[in-house]
């Protein structure tokens, strides 16, 4: 008797448990952190896919009479974790002054500043994510996601150095102002657009584009 | 005989227990990443003018009754940048108009120009206890993305973004040499 007793208690407890357990709850809550006015012409708009990967291996290790050992234990876990991506380049016209226009008779001449790069989303296919443990392996934490997708963002980046994205960008801008400009009454033959000569010269140097994406992404 | 088979067998059970608790502890990780190039899937030009930036963050949160054990609950923290402006491809083929020194100017309506707005790389894991499943986190990223929306879109933000826009095209023509520049 005294053994139901027991079990009734327990059963008694968990029925609290079902008895409490809430309803779904669903809530949100948005803080926004800055508004500032801005003026940036978007020109070029790359989507890019992205397949991050990650795996480890474990070891144990000690130390035996002041030597450092390294047990190897078998196994390995993996991760595969696709995202997509949306970059943008712009040109900053914040700074634009009457000194970037220069007009002599019917003739026309703008200069641009550098464009700049900016990923302007990201989106994670958490349904399209796979992962490999071997049986004596932990899954994956929600924070060590988290940090490969902090390290994906910046090859994707990185990547861009690679592609014609600053060469398209002035090519959106020239098509972008020059109808604009055409409008207000210059013959197109009589409009000139062009970058600050710092960006054409640098334009193919990788470490100059690695520093601009870099100092956007600070 | 049998007490000695359940002696040796807890010993067992907690031998594993402590050697996968002890292991946790002292294990070292050597990582090994494998680099897959980024693929662009499209390209395509674009005429935007951004007028105002909206930076903020969105805290989603969910919970999944459970029957016997405790609550699933989730919650997430995500980050977004809203950025009003016009497209220009919207703009009417008379969008500018001249006369003499004088320009009117009939800009497309402001809105937000990108149809995502959050940058999943950014997103923080705030709370998480239960099994949550990638459809979880995809309707939160969902509910995240429509609450940030809704807030950028506010009157105050598009009144702010339009008088940004005047001042900033009137400011652009007067250097073109117009001394009067009228909106529509």
């Amino acid at each position: 008797m005294k053994r139901y007793g027991w079990l009734a208690i327990l059963l008694a407890f968990l029925m609290t448990g079902c008895f409490l357990s809430k309803s779904p709850e669903e809530k949100g809550k948005e803080v926004v952190h800055s508004i500032s006015r801005s003026a940036r012409l978007y020109t070029v708009q790359y989507n890019v896919h992205k397949v991050l990967t990650y795996q480890d291996f474990s070891s144990l290790e000690t130390s035996f009479l002041f030597e450092k050992i390294t047990i190897p234990i078998p196994g390995e876990r993996k991760i595969v974790l696709p995202m997509d991506a949306v970059l943008k380049a712009y040109i900053d016209f914040s700074s634009f002054s009457d000194e970037n226009v220069s007009v002599v008779g019917d003739h026309i001449t703008i200069t641009l500043p550098a464009p700049k790069i900016e990923m302007t989303s990201a989106k994670v296919d958490y349904t399209g994510e796979k992962q490999f443990l071997s049986w004596n392996r932990f899954s994956f934490t929600e924070e060590e996601r988290e940090s490969l997708l902090r390290k994906g963002r910046e090859k994707v980046l990185a990547d861009m150095k690679g592609s014609d994205i600053i060469e398209r960008s002035q090519l959106g801008a020239y098509n972008a102002l020059v109808p604009l400009v055409e409008a207000a009454g210059f013959r197109r033959e009589n409009i000139v657009i062009r970058f600050d000569q710092e960006l054409l010269d640098k334009s193919h140097n990788e470490q100059f584009l690695l520093k601009m994406i870099e100092r956007e992404t600070l | 005989m049998a007490k000695k088979i359940i002696i040796i067998l807890l010993s067992i059970t907690v031998c594993v227990l402590a050697f996968f608790l002890l292991w946790e502890r002292y294990s070292k990780t050597r990582n090994e990443q494998v680099d897959i190039s980024t693929e662009i899937t499209s390209i395509k030009e674009v005429a935007e003018w951004e007028f105002l930036t909206i930076e903020m963050e969105e805290f989603e949160d969910t919970v999944i009754p459970r029957m016997i054990v405790s609550d699933d609950q989730f919650a997430r923290i995500y980050k977004g940048t809203a950025r009003l402006g016009v497209d220009m491809k919207e703009a009417a083929s008379d969008w500018l108009i001249t006369s003499q020194d004088t320009i009117w100017i009939k800009l497309p309506d402001i809105r937000i120009l990108d149809e995502d707005i959050i940058d999943d790389t950014q997103t923080r894991t705030f709370y998480e206890s239960g099994k949550i499943t990638p459809e979880i986190k995809s309707v939160l990223y969902e509910r995240a993305k429509v609450d940030m929306r809704k807030r950028a879109l506010s009157p105050e933000n598009v009144s702010a973004a339009s008088e940004n826009a005047k001042a900033q095209f009137t400011y652009m023509f007067r250097s073109m040499g117009f001394k009067t520049v009228l909106f529509e």
